[in-house]
């Protein structure tokens, strides 16, 4: 069975080996290389069913550090998505898993390990790094407003990442495409979903729980 | 026929009478009325038929003999009404109830300001039109008498009246009246008893009718031939006496008799105050055309077979009676006499009901109310008594007139002649009833002026006339004039010659009063209290609110509760006040404070309640003057009263008339964005066609006009609104517009809370351009500080840019680094796959050199992040209380083998001290320390342990390598320090020491050194003690499940098996339901449902007719149809075979969402 997997790297040169690296482990393999998230989501809502596994890079360009798991989960939330990444430091990877991540591949990976990791996550398994051991946060509060952070839409998610990024609404409006009205009632949806009570506050709570590590 | 056995016919007719009226009393009123609502239907229907009084049944024939087909008009008016008119009769009944009006000349008051004299003047006007009338129905009943007993000449008139058959009627239909009519003051209240018995005469009328009718047309051999011929000759005779100017007649008739239908005191009782239903008048408005169709019907027959059977000398209103008894029958003459019978007493009786309450209302009633307020004990009497009395009385008066009036007039004197005099007067009332509905500028005094000019010119041309067959004195006026004024006779005034009495009278005096009517209205404008009624009556009643408003402290509610029993009875009426009170607090237990002040809905209230006994007008005095009583001028009760009337009152045209006159346009939607209401000035200022505005118009289709004419909005509302989830209330977008004409509107769109939208447009061009002339003014000033602004701006970039964080540039420098050698070593073992089988000879090296190559350049680049983290602060402890082994057994166990590839031997003291530090630091600093020891031993051994000083612990890593020189101690901390070249190919950037350094202040932990050159090192790193306290548990080390409960439904048990092996174990709990179980409906029981297959899931859907809530995955076989997917919002659809990895990530969203504490859903 033809197997297929949507890549996002900004990197070309990164995507490339990633492509010839999967290409080396699974058999019968279509790769979608995106560069961006938005081509990312255009290349998976063209087929979102026949999409086995998406890969994405922790640093891609667009909207920031995990929010781009939360915002695929939002939109198709039976496609799986694993984090590819430079970085391989256990909290970072805990926090991917810990936000609904099928998998976790440092880019350091070898062939074997790369081979062994895409068949688990096809399987179904959860697959990280065997030295790093996963940890649930026992932080109730922070499962709490995990939780929240992923009740919201991929609009809202588009829209909390501006606002931490400190854009007004006027220009998330015009980013976006849309009135600022919208954005308005968008922004005070967000608050009450995240149960916070401004803007600061859901950009704090955003950039606690959003932001890629440095 | 015997005259006694016709008396006793006659009296057992009226017995059956009494006991319909008695039975229907019991059967359609009271609690225990078993009446469906379809018997009050049919009752409310055939009531209409009172319409069709003993001249219908007589006098109709009478006409179609002289006259062929001109009786007809007098049928096609109600027809008119009832087919084309029914929204303006179903407005007529819904103000009448709404106001609960009792009589034709209580709606015309109301309408007219509550007028008294309004009142007045309507029941003096009916009074003179109708008493005459229902002497006709008495001569008819005599006359049909006389012909069924064949008296011959002789006539009840010229008996003595104890003897006449009309009086014994008259005097029994006076009892009945009194009986089952006038049983309450409330004359708003339904007698339904009554009803019943006139419904039963409607229904026997119309039978006996057409039953004669039939056995005339067959026993008397009248063919189809003879019944035109009949018409045509009619005709011919109607061209040959008047002129021929038939088409006026018919329209001038019509109009009358549509007037009439209307107005008669008897027919608005039936139709309006005894409406029940309003759903009836529909059925009614077919009904009532289709009645007097048959009755019309059989008019032309028979009188033809009149005109050829019977003897010259009978008249022809007779016919019906005369000609059974020709042909022989007794029995079918005695149908007929009771079928006139029947018609004659349905129109006394309700007539004398109506008359009776109008008179008694609009005339005694104020009188009665002036002489007892003025008295001094006044407020104390019950008044409802002494009303019903007077109305019995005055009901009694009026059928005794109407007898002495018959026995007066003349017997030759033809019953179609009166009944048309009649139907003119009463026709003087009809342009102040229909304007009146219309025409909101017509006032009380326009109304009055009109009636009484149409009936000065009815009395001169068609009343005194019409005696001339009695009084000689008038046949000089008629052919000559008054004093010889030819130009003033009464049947051709000015000159207007040729025409038929009835008709030419119609035209001058409908004329004549619309143009009295329309003048006077416009010479003098409406007060206060006209200006609310005509609103009410033009545009229909409002919506009612109740509710204690506008308290005013002059009276107590006790007072009014205590007027309003006086007049409408004593239990009746405090039970009604008092339930209305309750009724506005929604509570049935409430009980009401009789001591708080009486407000505007309590007094609004107590008038109508009055107004459904005594009229509007009456209970406009009433009110008033009682209120006077409270240290009130007249004219501030009667303000008051307006007031309340108006304030209850949501008043449709004010709201229209604001619509219309504010500056704004103004446009409104459903929840579809269809249009539902406008302004004109809407129109305008989006420049629309009128034709692309009306109700329904998709807001769509104007975007798409706007596009057309390339005019957009920079909003696309239907867009946004679409977006917005349907529980979110949206605040108002308001946004401008440019027009192509350089207008700018300023638009507002909201959504109304009852779903709809409205969005208003204002002309801001002027606004804006001062908006504009001002931020000129301002430009100049504003430039120079903008550019002083700038100037520092541009200032403080370039410093911080200067100052750019050396740690962001490393960070990204770093990683853009990181990118391409993770490409190249992932291209690099890719090509070491390609030739797995035969390397070539040194390749293996090679690749493993260039491996090794590329990952210290990672391994160096890494560091280098992580000296800038560590400076950037970004990193920080997290501090728990742990026992050191925990940290120290897996290094010594890493390290020692990477020693042992060296041949180092590396031991370990065991040491069980509690520390709080974050374990994470720790092992870094260890590991650079331990990587160190490893890196520059060549050979001997490492060890590993802890000691403890004073308070603290020190963890030390003695090696036997190359030492260290003791001037180098402190310099080989330092970044990018090394202090000799290293031995083998992992070198490093002399990262290392610095590394540990700063994670080890992190931790609270101080680095220290003891050396010596060529001997070895000891490096080591003193801890703080944690307390005495219990090392924390480690954090689960094992991933738990995730918390979430899952059924699986599926009606293949294998499948649904297969399905629960793979969800197992990654969740709480797991169960297999069939799709028909009712669990699946307890939405808190499973965070998601998993239907096996499709046809699970469609069969649990057309089980409930739609999918359970919650969340819920579909695993469809083969191709997803087009339409299953994005019909259910919560359904999420896997292909089959099911892909492992989807399935978890939809449940790891799941059980991600369920964190919050709620069980979200994918909306």
């Amino acid at each position: 069975v033809t197997k297929r997997i949507v890549v996002g790297d900004d990197h070309p040169m990164v995507r490339a080996a990633l492509r010839i690296a999967l290409a080396s482990v699974v058999s019968d393999l279509v790769v979608d290389e995106c560069s961006t998230l938005d081509e990312m989501i255009t290349a998976i809502a063209r087929a979102p069913h026949e999409v086995d596994l998406v890969l994405l890079d922790l640093s891609m360009p667009g909207p920031h550090g995990f929010s781009g798991l939360f915002l695929l989960a939002a939109q198709f939330p039976s496609v799986p998505v694993a984090i590819v990444s430079a970085r391989s430091d256990p909290a970072t990877i805990n926090r991917a898993i810990d936000y609904g991540a099928s998998g976790y591949l440092p880019k350091s990976l070898g062939l074997d390990e790369l081979k062994a990791a895409i068949s688990a996550i096809l399987a179904g398994e959860v697959w990280v790094p065997k030295d790093v051991a996963l940890q649930t946060s026992d932080e109730e509060q922070d499962n709490v407003a995990v939780g929240r952070l992923a009740s919201l839409s991929a609009q809202q998610m588009r829209i909390i990442v501006m606002i931490l990024e400190g854009k007004l609404n006027k220009q998330i409006a015009a980013e976006l495409g849309i009135a600022e009205q919208t954005v308005k009632i968008h922004v005070s949806t967000i608050l009450k979903k995240l149960d916070v009570h401004s803007r600061t506050q859901a950009a704090l709570l955003a950039q606690k729980y959003l932001a890629a590590p440095q | 026929l015997e005259a006694s056995h016709a008396a006793l016919i006659g009296a057992l007719y009226v017995g059956v009478l009494f006991a319909i009226a008695w039975l229907g009393e019991r059967w359609l009123s009271g609690a225990r009325a078993p009446a469906s609502a379809q018997m009050i239907t049919l009752v409310y229907l055939l009531s209409f038929s009172v319409y069709n009084t003993a001249w219908s049944f007589f006098g109709s024939v009478g006409r179609a003999s002289v006259g062929g087909l001109d009786y007809i008009p007098i049928y096609l008016g109600p027809t008119i009404v009832l087919l084309f008119l029914r929204g303006g009769f179903r407005k007529i009944v819904r103000v009448a109830k709404s106001l609960n009006l009792t009589s034709i000349s209580d709606f015309l008051s109301s309408r007219y300001g509550k007028s008294s004299a309004v009142a007045v003047v309507v029941t003096c006007v009916l009074l003179v039109a109708v008493l005459p009338y229902i002497s006709l129905q008495l001569k008819a009943i005599s006359a049909s008498f006389e012909m069924l007993t064949q008296s011959g000449t002789t006539t009840g008139a010229s008996r003595p009246f104890w003897q006449d058959t009309a009086f014994l009627i008259a005097l029994s239909m006076a009892v009945f009246s009194i009986v089952f009519g006038v049983k309450h003051v409330h004359a708003s209240t339904h007698h339904r008893g009554l009803m019943a018995a006139i419904a039963f005469e409607g229904l026997f009328k119309i039978v006996a009718f057409v039953a004669v009718s039939l056995y005339i047309i067959i026993a008397g051999g009248v063919s189809l031939e003879a019944a035109l011929e009949k018409i045509r000759i009619g005709h011919e005779y109607q061209n040959a006496t008047s002129g021929g100017f038939s088409a006026l007649y018919w329209i001038t008739s019509t109009l009358i008799s549509m007037i009439a239908f209307l107005c008669l005191p008897q027919t608005f009782h039936v139709m309006v105050v005894e409406n029940e239903k309003p759903a009836d008048i529909g059925k009614a408005a077919l009904f009532f055309p289709l009645y007097v169709a048959t009755f019309s019907l059989f008019m032309a027959p028979i009188a033809a077979a009149g005109s050829a059977l019977l003897p010259a000398g009978i008249s022809p209103d007779n016919y019906i009676i005369a000609l059974p008894v020709h042909l022989g029958s007794g029995g079918f003459a005695v149908l007929a006499f009771l079928g006139g019978l029947s018609a004659a007493t349905g129109m006394v009786i309700v007539t004398a009901v109506a008359l009776s309450t109008m008179v008694c209302n609009d005339i005694a009633v104020p009188l009665l109310v002036s002489r007892d307020l003025s008295r001094k004990n006044a407020g104390s009497r019950d008044i409802s008594g002494s009303i019903i009395l007077l109305r019995r009385g005055i009901l009694l008066a009026i059928i005794m007139l109407a007898y002495a009036l018959y026995r007066l007039m003349d017997q030759r004197y033809p019953l179609t002649r009166i009944g048309l005099v009649s139907f003119v007067a009463v026709a003087q009332i009809g342009p102040a009833f229909g304007l009146g509905l219309v025409w909101r500028r017509a006032t009380g005094m326009g109304a009055i002026g009109g009636i009484g000019a149409g009936m000065a010119i009815w009395l001169y041309t068609l009343f005194l006339p019409s005696l001339s067959d009695v009084a000689h004195a008038f046949e000089s006026l008629i052919e000559h004039g008054p004093w010889g004024l030819t130009a003033l006779r009464p049947h051709a005034l000015f000159g207007v010659e040729g025409l038929d009495p009835v008709v030419h009278t119609t035209l001058w005096s409908l004329g004549l009063n619309t143009v009295v009517l329309v003048s006077l209205s416009l010479a003098r404008a409406p007060n206060t209290i006209e200006r609310i009624q005509s609103s009410i009556f033009t545009q229909g009643p409002g919506r009612e609110e109740r509710g204690a408003r506008g308290s005013t402290g002059i009276a107590r509610m006790e007072d009014l509760r205590g007027l309003v029993a006086r007049f409408v009875g004593p239990e009746w009426g405090a039970a009604a006040f008092d339930d209305h009170l309750r009724g506005r607090q929604h509570d049935t237990t409430f009980q009401p404070d009789l001591d708080a002040p009486i407000d505007l809905d309590a007094v609004h209230f107590a008038e109508t309640l009055l107004a459904g006994a005594v009229g509007a007008a009456s209970a406009r005095i009433i009110l008033s003057a009682s209120l006077e009583g409270y240290s009130l001028s007249k004219k501030a009760a009667l303000a008051m009263l307006d007031e309340a009337s108006e304030a209850l009152r949501f008043n449709r045209s004010l709201l229209q008339e604001t619509v219309e006159s504010v500056p704004q346009g103004i446009c409104m939607f459903d929840h579809a964005f269809r249009i539902t209401a406008w302004n004109r000035r809407y129109i305008e200022l989006l420049d629309l066609p009128p034709s692309l505005i009306h109700a329904g118009t998709p807001l769509d289709r104007i975007l798409a006009f706007n596009r057309e004419r390339g005019e957009t909005s920079p909003i696309n509302v239907l867009a946004e609104f679409a977006q917005i989830e349907p529980n979110v209330a949206p605040p108002p977008y308001v946004f401008e517009r440019i027009r192509r004409d350089g207008t700018v509107l300023e638009v507002f769109f909201a959504r109304l809370p009852s779903g709809g939208y409205v969005s208003t447009y204002t002309d801001v061009t002027e606004r804006n351009r001062a908006a504009q002339a001002l931020k000129d003014a301002n430009e100049t000033l504003e430039t120079r500080v903008q550019e002083r602004t700038q100037a520092l701006e541009r200032a403080k970039g370039a410093a911080e840019t200067a100052n750019l964080d050396k740690t962001k540039f490393l960070a990204a420098v770093g990683h853009d680094l990181q990118q391409p050698l993770h490409a190249a070593r992932l291209f690099l073992t890719a090509l070491q796959r390609e030739h797995p089988a035969a390397p070539p000879a040194g390749a293996q090296d090679l690749f493993a050199a260039a491996d090794g190559a590329l990952r210290t350049t990672e391994q160096l680049l890494e560091s280098l992040l992580e000296v800038a983290a560590l400076d950037a602060a970004v990193i920080r402890a997290d501090l728990r209380v742990l026992d050191i082994h925990e940290i120290l057994a897996p290094l010594a166990v890493e390290f020692a083998a990477i020693g042992a590839s060296k041949g180092l031997r590396l031991t370990y003291v065991r040491c069980h001290t509690c520390v709080n530090t974050d374990p994470r630091l720790l092992r870094r600093a260890l590991q650079n320390l331990l990587a160190n020891a490893v890196r520059y031993t060549a050979r001997g051994r490492i060890l590993l342990g802890c000691r403890r000083v004073a308070g603290d612990v020190r963890i030390e890593v003695w090696d036997t390598g190359i030492g260290i020189a003791p001037e180098s101690a402190e310099s080989i901390f330092n970044e990018f320090h090394r202090d000799v070249s290293p031995t083998e190919g992992d070198g490093g950037l002399g990262l290392g020491l610095a590394i540990t350094r700063k994670t080890a202040a992190l931790i609270g932990g101080k680095i220290a050194l003891r050396s010596r050159a060529g001997l070895g090192s000891c490096f080591s790193v003193l801890l703080p003690v944690a307390g005495n306290t219990k090392p924390q548990d480690a954090r689960g080390i094992t991933r738990r499940a995730l918390g979430i409960h899952v059924a699986i439904v599926g009606a293949d048990a294998a499948r649904a098996e297969d399905l629960r092996q793979i969800v197992v174990r990654w969740i709480l709990g797991c169960e297999i339901l069939a799709p028909t179980d009712e669990r699946l409906l307890e939405t808190e029981r499973f965070d998601a449902l998993l239907f096996a297959d499709a046809r699970s899931f469609h069969q649990s859907v057309a089980l409930r007719g739609g999918p359970p809530g919650g969340n819920i995955a579909m695993i469809s076989t083969g191709d997803i149809p087009d339409g299953e997917a994005g019909v259910y919002d919560n359904v999420e659809i896997l292909t089959y075979p099911v892909k492992r990895a989807a399935l978890r990530r939809y449940l790891n969203a799941i059980a991600l969402r369920r964190q919050s504490g709620t069980p979200g859903r994918f909306t």
